[in-house]
Formats: C-alpha cells, sequence, structure tokens
C-alpha cells in the first residue's frame, strides 16, 4: 500500500509541477507579449530614436507584475537588433516604411523545478523574449 | 484472517493506484496538453493580432499620404504592409516567407502566414475595386498555420489557422486649418524693381532689381518684407527700413508717364511679377484669359508695367498713358490687366504653392476619411466670417500718388483697395453627413488669397479653438461628438500681431495652452525659406519644447501634435501629407 501510495502521489505531484510551471510560462509570455506590442506602438509614435527609447521606457513600467515568478518586462538591450529606429533620414526606398523595433524581455522562475536523473531543471530563470516591428507614423520630415 | 484482510487490502491499494494512473494517463495528461496548447494558441493569437495591427498601420499610412495615383498608391501600401509584417514572428515562427492571398479564405501552410488586403470606402465601409480612390481605409486579414507542438503524442496533427484582422486608416476628423496670408507670403515671388520715367514723350523702363521679392529690394527684416508682389502692393513700404531700394511716389507720378525724364538710380516706381517665373522675365510668356490670349513679350517688363496698370485695356488708354507699345509687337485690348492678374497670382511664391497645398491637403483627407472642414485665415487679424476682408488702411498708402483720388483719375484698377483682399473664416458644421463637411466651401475660399498684413497666430488659434470647444468649455461646439479634433496651423513667419492680447509670442502660447486643455492638438507647419531664421520659427512652433512660457506651439498643445519645418517651397505638399500620415491610426 505504501508503495502504491508513494508512486501515486509521485505522479501527481509531477504532473502538478509540470502544470504549475506551463502555467507560469504562458502567464509570463503574455506579460511580456503585451508589454512589447506596448512599448514599440509608443517608440513609433515618436520622431527620434532618443525620444523611441523614453517612450518604450515608459511603457514597460506601467506593466508591471508580482515578480515573485515573472519579473518586471525590460527591453532586451538598447542596441540593434533589439532595439532598431530607422527612419531612413526622411527617405524610405519604395514600398518600404520607417519603422521601430522593440525587443523585451521577463526572467521566469518557474514554481516547481524538476530533478531528473539528477540533473535540475528550472533552478536558473528561464528568459523569455519578444520582438517587434512597428511602422513610425509620426514621421520627421528632413527639409 | 489476518492473511486474508491483508490481501483484501493489497488489491485496494493496487486498484486505487491503477485507477490514479489510468486517471492521470487518460484524463489529466490530456486535459494538462490541451491547456498548454490552448495557451500556445491564444498567445500565437494575440501575437497575430498584434502584427496584423502593425501591417495594417503600415499600409494605411502609406495610404493616407497621397490622393495621387490610386493606384501605384494601393499597391505600394500593400508592398509596404507586407514588408513590416515580414518583419514580426508569431510564437517563434519568423513571417518572413508570409505571402499575399489572392482570395478567401485562406490556406497557410504549417508555421506561415498569408495576407489578404482589401480598401474600404471610409463611408460605407464596404470594398471598392484596386484603384478606387474612395479605398481609404485599409483593410487587413491574416490567417496563421498553427500547429500544436504536443499534437504527436496526442495524435492531433494538422493546421489549425489563426485568423486576424485589422483597419487602419483615418478616424472621424473635425479639422481647421489656419491659414498664414501675411504679406511675407509672397515674398520669393520673382518680380521687377522698374524705375518708369518719360522717355522724350514715350515710357521708358529701367529695371533697377530684379529676382525674390524679399532679396531683390535688400530686405533683412526678420517678420518678411511689407511690399506684396499684387495689389494691394504696399509700395511705400519699401522693403523696410533697411532695404536697399526704396519707392518714389512722387516718381511713380500720374499714370500718364509724365514723370521727370531720365532713369533714376535706385528708386523704383513699379513692382511687377515676372510671370514667365524667371529671375530676369528672359523668356516671355502668352496667358490665356476667358478664352483671349494676350502676349507679354520675352524681355519687355514695360509690358508688365502697363497691364498691371490697367493702360493696356485700350488703344486709346495705352496712348494717353504713352506706352510704346507698338514697339512691343502687340495690340493693346481689353482683358490685359486681367491675363496679368491671373498669371501673377500663379507666380506668386510661396503663397500660390501653399494655396495649392492646401487644396491638395481638402481632397487628400476629403477622400481619406468621414472629416468635417473648418479654415481661418489670418494676416494682422484674423478673419471671422465667409467674407471677411482685410481692414482698408488707406493712410497706409502714405505718399503713393496711386491712392483712390487720383488713382481713379488715371486708369483701371481705380482702387487698390477695392476689392480688399479677402481674410476669411469657414466655421465647423456640427451636423453629421458629407454634405456639412465644407469641403467645397474651404476649398474655393483660400484660391483668392492675398498675401497682405501682420501674422496674428494667436487671434487664429483663438478663432479655431473656440470652434472645437463644446459650450461647456466656453467654446462653440462645432465639433461632432466622438470626432477626432486637429487644427493644422500653417505660417511662413512669426506672430507679430496679435488680438487677443500684448505679446504675439506669448499670447500664441497660451493659445496653445487653452488647446491643450481642450484636448486639441496643433499640427504645425512652419515655411521658413531664410536660414538665418529658422532657429526663431523652429522655437515658437517646436514640438519637443512644452514649456508654456518658452516652449513651442505644437509641443505645448501637446496630445501627439508635431512640428514639421519646410526650406524649400517645394516641400510644403509633403509637409500637409504628413500631417494626413500622422492622424493615421487602427479604425473600427
Amino acid at each position: 500500500m505504501c508503495i502504491d501510495l508513494t508512486l501515486t502521489t509521485m505522479l501527481v505531484s509531477a504532473l502538478g509541477a509540470i502544470g504549475a510551471n506551463a502555467t507560469v510560462i504562458i502567464l509570463a509570455c503574455n506579460v511580456n507579449d503585451a508589454a512589447c506590442r506596448d512599448a514599440t506602438r509608443a517608440a513609433a509614435q515618436t520622431t527620434s530614436s532618443t525620444q523611441a527609447l523614453m517612450a518604450a521606457q515608459a511603457q514597460l513600467t506601467i506593466h508591471s507584475t508580482a515578480a515573485f515568478f515573472v519579473s518586471q518586462p525590460a527591453l532586451s538591450s538598447t542596441n540593434a537588433p533589439d532595439f532598431v529606429y530607422n527612419d531612413f533620414g526622411g527617405n524610405p526606398p519604395t514600398d518600404t516604411s520607417p519603422y521601430v523595433a522593440v525587443s523585451t524581455s521577463v526572467n521566469i522562475s518557474i514554481p516547481a523545478p524538476i530533478l531528473f536523473f539528477g540533473t535540475k531543471f528550472g533552478s536558473a530563470p528561464i528568459v523569455y523574449k519578444k520582438r517587434y516591428v512597428f511602422p513610425i507614423i509620426k514621421e520627421k520630415f528632413y527639409g | 484472517m489476518v492473511r486474508n484482510s491483508t490481501q483484501r487490502r493489497s488489491c485496494n491499494g493496487q486498484a486505487v493506484s491503477a485507477l490514479v494512473v489510468l486517471l492521470c494517463t487518460l484524463v489529466m495528461a490530456p486535459i494538462s496538453m490541451f491547456s498548454f496548447e490552448f495557451g500556445r494558441y491564444w498567445l500565437a493569437k494575440q501575437q497575430l493580432k498584434t502584427c496584423v495591427d502593425s501591417c495594417a498601420l503600415a499600409g494605411a499610412a502609406t495610404n493616407a499620404s497621397s490622393d495621387q495615383d490610386p493606384m501605384g498608391t494601393q499597391l505600394s501600401a500593400m508592398a509596404t504592409a507586407l514588408s513590416i509584417f515580414q518583419q514580426n514572428d508569431v510564437i517563434g515562427m519568423s513571417l518572413a516567407n508570409a505571402a499575399q492571398a489572392s482570395s478567401m479564405p485562406m490556406s497557410p501552410p504549417a508555421n506561415s502566414a498569408q495576407l489578404y488586403f482589401q480598401f474600404l470606402n471610409p463611408t460605407t465601409k464596404t470594398p471598392v475595386a484596386l484603384g478606387d480612390v474612395s479605398g481609404k481605409i485599409f483593410h487587413v486579414t491574416a490567417s496563421y498555420g498553427f500547429t500544436p507542438a504536443l499534437g504527436n503524442f496526442a495524435g492531433i496533427t494538422g493546421i489549425f489557422p489563426i485568423v486576424e484582422a485589422s483597419n487602419g486608416g483615418l478616424p472621424q476628423l473635425d479639422v481647421i486649418l489656419c491659414f498664414d496670408i501675411s504679406s511675407s507670403m509672397d515674398d520669393f515671388t520673382l518680380i521687377s524693381a522698374v524705375d518708369r520715367y518719360n522717355n522724350g514723350g514715350t515710357n521708358g523702363y529701367n529695371v533697377i532689381a530684379h529676382g525674390p521679392l524679399y532679396s531683390a529690394l535688400g530686405c533683412t527684416s526678420a517678420t518678411g518684407s511689407p511690399v506684396n508682389a499684387t495689389f494691394p502692393q504696399n509700395l511705400d513700404a519699401g522693403g523696410g527700413t533697411a532695404s536697399t531700394y526704396k519707392f518714389s511716389g512722387s516718381l511713380r507720378g500720374t499714370n500718364s508717364g509724365a514723370t521727370p525724364t531720365g532713369a533714376t538710380s535706385s528708386y523704383f516706381t513699379d513692382i511687377v511679377v515676372n510671370i514667365d517665373g524667371t529671375n530676369t522675365y528672359s523668356t516671355g510668356t502668352i496667358v490665356t484669359y476667358n478664352s483671349t490670349t494676350y502676349e507679354f513679350p520675352a524681355g519687355c517688363v514695360g509690358c508688365l508695367v502697363e497691364a498691371a496698370r490697367g493702360n493696356l485695356e485700350s488703344t486709346t488708354v495705352a496712348a494717353t498713358a504713352h506706352v510704346p507699345y507698338t514697339s512691343w509687337g502687340i495690340v493693346p485690348k481689353a482683358g490685359y490687366y486681367a491675363a496679368y492678374k491671373q498669371a501673377a497670382f500663379a507666380q506668386r511664391h510661396p503663397i500660390s504653392d501653399a494655396i495649392n497645398a492646401a487644396t491638395n491637403f481638402f481632397d487628400l483627407m476629403n477622400v481619406d476619411c468621414d472629416v468635417h472642414f473648418g479654415l481661418v485665415t489670418f494676416s494682422s487679424q484674423a478673419g471671422t466670417l465667409p467674407t471677411s476682408t482685410v481692414p482698408a488702411d488707406y493712410s497706409g498708402l502714405g505718399n503713393i500718388s496711386d491712392n483712390p483720388t487720383s488713382y481713379s483719375a488715371n486708369a483701371y484698377p481705380s482702387d487698390p483697395y477695392n476689392p480688399l483682399p479677402p481674410n476669411p473664416t469657414v466655421a465647423l458644421i456640427p451636423t453629421a453627413g458629407p454634405a456639412y463637411s465644407n469641403y467645397s466651401t474651404v476649398s474655393s475660399a483660400v484660391q483668392p488669397l492675398v498675401a497682405y498684413g501682420g501674422t496674428n497666430i494667436s487671434g487664429a488659434l483663438y478663432q479655431a479653438i473656440g470652434q472645437m470647444k463644446t459650450t461647456a468649455q466656453g467654446g462653440s461646439g462645432l465639433s461632432r461628438v466622438g470626432s477626432t479634433k486637429a487644427i493644422v496651423l500653417f505660417t511662413d513667419g512669426l506672430p507679430t500681431a496679435s488680438s487677443t492680447g500684448s505679446s504675439p509670442l506669448q499670447d500664441a502660447r497660451t493659445q496653445a495652452s487653452s488647446a491643450k486643455t481642450a484636448g486639441i492638438p496643433i499640427y504645425c507647419i512652419g515655411l521658413c525659406l531664410v536660414p538665418s531664421l529658422q532657429t526663431s520659427q523652429t522655437d515658437i512652433l517646436t514640438d519637443t519644447n512644452t514649456n508654456a512660457t518658452s516652449g513651442g506651439i505644437a509641443g505645448i498643445s501637446g496630445n501627439g501634435a508635431k512640428f514639421y519645418q519646410a526650406t524649400q517651397i517645394s516641400q510644403i505638399n509633403s509637409l500637409f501629407q504628413n500631417v494626413a500620415r500622422a492622424l493615421t491610426q487602427l479604425v473600427r
């Protein structure tokens, strides 16, 4: 009976842990996705790289999380290809829109690290990154 | 008994364990997998929606920026939209291979996307044929071939298309154009400053300066030249106090040409527009007016002078005025003055270019969206009615002998202030429907505008903001409920007059603050052709400084307003198109 109970508990626990981890990961992806979308949209409403960066960062601050399992979304970096502001100097090539690209990322600490043949999965945070590209609408005019 | 009991418990335990394993395998595991896949599917759907929004905005912005060659513009909008879409990804899968579909429904391959583009009429929201000028809402439908990550474990294979759609375009809009008609608006007209004198019985014409009016007269004023290329010309203002060349009222004399003999060196009696568009009137031109042709021979500036004075209306008038028309090879006839005026109007710069740009802007916006227009023109004061004119300023004629009393005795035109330059204001109409858009009214109201007077930006903004504010905000409440409001301020200079206070600059900023409070962005278009003045114009119009006492009008008004500056006349049209682009958004 003890062996039965132990095996059953282990099986249910393992499934529960996988389920909890998957839930947190999916949740984190959604949080980061929304943050990246809003940051890119805000950056696309500006007329310079500096303004775009500031607008993106301002948007990220309002996407706060409990920061227990999922960290605050942050810009992956301020350099290409994670952050690109390309207005083509006011003269974009034919059939090409000026655009801004923003990458954001979150660190995910999964709630149930899994031991598998001595290897521990989930002890280090998982980094989830998302990048969006939006057209620059309020294009600067280079007269 | 004990052994039997133990054996029974063991069997029960095994049964429970088997049941739990069965439950986990057949119920919990599939539910977990389904939940995971549903989470992935939902995430992919969200990401696809964002990609489609980005795509729709890119296409709509391209489409909103031009009404020239609708087919070419719409093809370009689709290509631009596809290009932006391909730079994105969905759940880590690049969309670089996304392709345009030719029909619906779409069947995208696994982990790839297809796009279907349509152009909708902004009023009816129905699709129109490619190339139709009314197709101004850019509708994008995207389909992504989603494949489950754990599908093979669960035996669920195949492609599950995710479909998302988005519309890009301009919202329902109430827009008022504040249009500068100050005297500097024709400062870059190519003119000839002429000393007309009596040359032994007939008139002689000595061109003492030519080229752009501002520089030809040696003007250095930051607010431009008060002299105008066409009536009322305000000639006695010369090019300003620091100008090189001065006007002489006494030398202008009577219209008969009975002026002192001999040419003078630095005084001019007439300023005429080089209606052939050249610096020195070197090519001449033939003008058609009312189906009649009028010849203005090359190099014959005297012909322009006499036509502008009205001395070519008949051979009798010309002979009385000592016009040597036979040597020019022309025959005076009725309509020469009107023909000159028509040609001169088209050659006034930058006002004629600005009028064309404003007309194009009205055309563009009218087909782009459900828009209602207002117009406020301003010089030393802002107009208040569609029939408003600038105030007559006969005292300003000073010592010019072409004041009404003497001019009327000389020749046509009888009075330089008759008719007075128009200074119209067209109010928004809050009634819904295209019939109340004011499109025709504002389009025709800008055509006869003449450069004259100062630059009263605060007065114009006060008029425009007052129309858009609700009655509860102290305004007239002429905007439609639910519409997006915007003011477009076009000026070629700096505020020089105010009807709302004592400081033209600060009063303009005060009006910008008022617009901010009312939620109205003021898009500023600054035309500045004099390099040394560009900084000071930027300071008062910029969108980067939001300080209420030192900032720019666009920045202070906020609400997404932008400032665009043109340093060449050819850029004006693009600036108006930039405003249309800046107003683009996702629409329902």
